[in-house]
């Protein structure tokens, strides 16, 4: 007790030393609980999630994330899991687009083209990146500036990269172009420079579209070419000789002030042999110019030019076998209501006149021709000489019909054959694998039809909307259709062509068909349906396509739902 | 100077202070209101101190209202003694802040600071001259909210333990103490997200995870009694504290996994939304207010 008496006084004399180291002590504590909040998070976080866009690749969907610097990659696998995986990329995505053959998915971005870059993150400068689902296969090159356009050779091997209307820049050459070769790892400057720095030599025009050509027997061997339609001319790169000056075919002379303008090109290599390879230029005016690739002195090949007068603007051309395989260039010419076929060594020219003034013109021939023997085809016959069928179909009405070229001469009349389509159509869908004689046409109105090329046939299907978006199978045994912002999924069996009809939880913004992993040895490659949401944070519902495409099949409805894809892989950046 | 028979030793559950100040403020009030007197608040003389004797005031001392004769007393003035009671009850409010570096906690909180609110109570076990040990329950509850990719996010934290503490009086008016709490966490986790699968027509489409997992803290801080009151000599004396401490909370890490809070439905199923680990565990430092009777 007298200890505790005591105490009170000996707190006096040793309060004014303690007193502040107490005051102390809780200022320390005070700051603590209020520094706690120090640290941010990843930017990732608070990006939003507008820009994203979903790609398909063959055995995933790549979803481009340009806000957060990322590719979200979602595959699936055989009992319908999802995985998804994110793949950073670089700051500033310019553009994106996936392989032909859905393999890869190129990503075009500046970097920071120049600005300081965020926090301490390292400069990123600008790039074309090569995203596929195999880390090992995923590519970097790095360019040389800040380009925003891309376009893919067919075949995989080329990509040219360019500045398109939006680059951005305060100056910028849209006549220089970055030529990638794929299958070559990134190279610095040299022999084995990659990308290869090529600008075109320009009278006043800027690139409009790239066509890279198959392998062409030339003069001064095989060879591949860019043909670059600009406003004004056109331009042929020798791809095995990228760096070196291109061939510039000018449409207008210098003493016309009218501009004509290439609107596409053909190509064809021609017969067996060097020196008969052709570039049909399709033009703004009534003319046709043809191009043979020649030897020259001073390079290996020439163009030398031909122009035909079709009798007026033609809105398609294509290379034909006509009797006797010989070689035509076919323009439908709907003007005039006919299409020209033009012997593109002496120029000469053959009317067709068409039922209907069709704008478009594709070939069909090895899915068109009839199996039926024909006489003089019998065993110790020779083999009839190829003859293309075309099918001719038009955006404004009119139908569609076939076009055997093969009975030009002589018998115009007969050549052309309708088929009952009225509709306008606004595109054509090849079905390719199982059954590549089949095409879908899609309309302007509520109705598409399934054309067999080879029966002639043309089964309408009705549909509740317009905004169809038709897909096929990718073993051709059946098409999907839905409508953006339904819930409802429709699959048509293209061999009986019965159409079913599913109907998924949430509204559906796009539909993919993928391969799935993990398929027994053995057994079938499995296939997974997507159907993709994109609100939000994108959510995504999973089903097997073999499964949900059978009507009969009870676990067609079965699927995986997965949401927040948007949020998935963050942590992990 | 005057002396109370509560010493700092007295004061409980020491830390839970800040939410506390709420309920002390409420206290406060209540009690002068009903008395319409202020006195001083008694002083307590130290460890051990005892037998207030006349009421009095004393610099520093916070004023409080005596209802009817000698409230508070004097030590140094010759005043009947006092036999106030004591219940053994400390009651605690207090605001904790926690520093999660964990990179779960990034979809929501544009920080890593993690706020919670504290409410103790406990009853001193053992009351010793130097040392007070008491045993109670804690409950804290925590709410982070944000955005993640533009879609709304919270953390719903609410963890009950058993509240072991000791107290150590340093001065007159300081106290040191320290405190473990082991217990459960139950922790909800939600995105609120368009694409996700809403429960009901019309409702909000969530993406949900409840997750319990165990917790516990270990902390030691200071106390400083802000005042001493009581009705009587007989009554119950309420002591004030303003507390201050620091610790570390710990907590098993767990798998985010956020599923959709769709009914359920034939064919589906539902492959959660990976979003990392979340650690509940990091130092933390907590300021409140406390009463102890």
């Amino acid at each position: 007790m007298n200890e505790q008496h005591q105490r009170p006084a000996d707190r006096h004399e040793r309060g004014p030393r303690h007193r502040p180291r107490f005051a102390a002590a809780g200022v320390a504590a005070a700051s603590l609980l209020l520094g706690l909040g120090c640290g941010g998070r990843n930017a990732i976080w608070d990006a939003p999630v507008g820009q994203a866009q979903p790609f398909a690749l063959d055995d995933a969907i790549a979803i481009v994330d340009p806000d957060a610097n990322r590719v979200v990659l979602l595959t699936t696998d055989v009992a319908r899991r999802a995985r998804v995986e994110a793949v950073p990329i670089q700051r500033g995505m310019r553009a994106a687009t996936v392989a032909p053959d859905r393999s890869r998915l190129f990503v075009v971005s500046a970097g920071d083209a120049g600005q300081t870059p965020p926090g301490d993150a390292a400069a990123q400068w600008p790039a074309l990146e090569v995203v596929t689902t195999s880390a090992a296969d995923r590519r970097v090159y790095p360019l040389s500036e800040p380009l925003d356009g891309i376009a893919l050779d067919p075949r995989g091997e080329w990509a040219v990269l360019f500045a398109s209307k939006s680059a951005g820049g305060l100056v910028s050459n849209p006549n220089e172009l970055l030529l990638v070769d794929l299958g070559q790892p990134a190279g610095a400057a040299g022999a084995g420079a990659n990308p290869v720095a090529h600008t075109l030599r320009s009278f006043g025009g800027k690139p409009q579209r790239f066509t890279f050509t198959d392998p062409l027997e030339l003069p001064g061997g095989l060879r591949r070419l860019l043909i670059v339609e600009t406003e004004q001319d056109v331009a042929i790169v020798d791809l095995l000789h990228p760096a070196a000056p291109e061939i510039t075919i000018q449409l207008t002379s210098g003493e016309d002030a009218r501009r004509v303008h290439p609107t596409a090109v053909a190509v064809s290599d021609g017969d067996p042999g060097p020196n008969d390879a052709r570039i049909a230029i399709r033009t703004d005016d009534r003319n046709v110019m043809i191009a043979t690739l020649l030897p020259a002195t001073d390079r290996d090949f020439s163009p030398s030019l031909n122009l035909t007068d079709v009798g007026a603007v033609p809105s398609d051309t294509a290379w034909v076998r006509t009797d006797a395989g010989a070689l035509g260039l076919a323009a439908l010419v709907p003007g005039a209501g006919k299409a020209v076929v033009v012997d593109p060594t002496t120029g000469l020219t053959v009317d067709v006149a068409l039922p209907a003034p069709y704008q478009r013109l594709s070939l069909v021939t090895a899915a068109a021709t009839k199996t039926a023997a024909t006489p003089g085809s019998g065993a110790g016959a020779a083999a009839p000489r190829p003859v293309d069928i075309a099918l001719l179909w038009n955006a404004n009405g009119g139908g569609v019909a076939f076009w055997e070229l093969g009975r030009v001469a002589g018998q115009p009349y007969r050549s052309v054959e309708t088929v009952g389509v009225t509709s306008a159509v606004t595109s054509v869908i090849d079905v390719g694998s199982a059954h590549p004689e089949l095409k879908i046409l899609q309309t302007r109105d509520t109705a598409f039809f399934v054309l067999d090329l080879k029966a002639r046939t043309s089964a309408p299907f009705q549909t509740s909307s317009s905004g169809l978006v038709i897909s096929p199978s990718a073993s051709g045994t059946r098409a999907w259709a839905h409508v953006p912002g339904s819930s409802q999924i429709a699959s048509i069996d293209l061999q009986t062509l019965h159409a079913t009809e599913r109907r998924t939880e949430r509204p559906l913004s796009s539909l993919f068909e993928i391969a799935a992993s993990g398929a027994a040895p053995g057994a079938p490659a499995a296939r997974s349906l997507i159907a993709l949401t994109q609100t939000g944070t994108w959510a995504a519902a999973i089903y097997d396509a073999a499964s949900a495409g059978d009507t009969n099949d009870p676990a067609g409805d079965a699927h995986t739902d997965i949401a927040g894809l948007l949020l998935e892989g963050t942590d992990a950046l | 100077m005057r002396f109370s028979r509560r010493s700092p030793r007295e004061f409980f559950t020491a830390g839970k202070v800040a939410r506390a100040a709420t309920i002390a403020a409420l206290l406060l009030s209540s009690r002068m209101t009903a008395a319409g007197e202020l006195t001083p608040a008694p002083v307590d003389a130290g460890p051990g101190a005892s037998t207030p004797t006349t009421p009095t005031s004393e610099p520093g001392s916070v004023p409080s209202f005596a209802p009817s004769g000698p409230t508070t007393v004097d030590g140094r003035a010759a005043a009947p003694p006092v036999n106030h009671r004591v219940v053994g009850v400390d009651a605690s409010l207090g605001v904790r802040g926690t520093r999660l570096t964990s990179l779960g906690l990034d979809p929501f909180s544009r920080d890593d600071g993690f706020v919670q609110a504290s409410l103790a109570v406990a009853y001193r076990a053992v009351h010793a001259p130097n040392l007070d040990l008491s045993l109670g329950f804690e409950w804290d509850y925590g709410l982070a909210s944000s955005s993640a990719r533009e879609s709304r996010t919270s953390l719903e934290v609410h963890e009950l333990a058993v509240a072991l503490s000791c107290r150590l009086p340093l001065s007159r008016r300081f106290a040191a103490f320290g405190r473990l709490t082991p217990g459960a966490a139950r922790v909800d986790a939600r995105v609120t997200d368009a694409a996700a699968l809403a429960s009901a027509a019309y409702s909000t489409a969530d993406l949900t995870q409840v997750h319990w997992l165990p917790s516990a803290t270990a902390s030691a801080g200071l106390a400083f009694r802000l005042a001493s009151v009581s009705r009587s000599p007989t009554a119950a004396v309420f002591d004030y504290w303003l507390t201050a401490e620091a610790g570390y909370h710990y907590s098993p890490s767990y798998a985010l996994e956020l599923r959709s809070e769709g009914r359920p439905a034939a064919g589906r199923d539902v492959q959660p939304l990976a979003l990392g680990d979340l650690s509940l565990r990091g130092g933390f430092a907590r300021l409140g207010v406390a009463v102890t009777f």
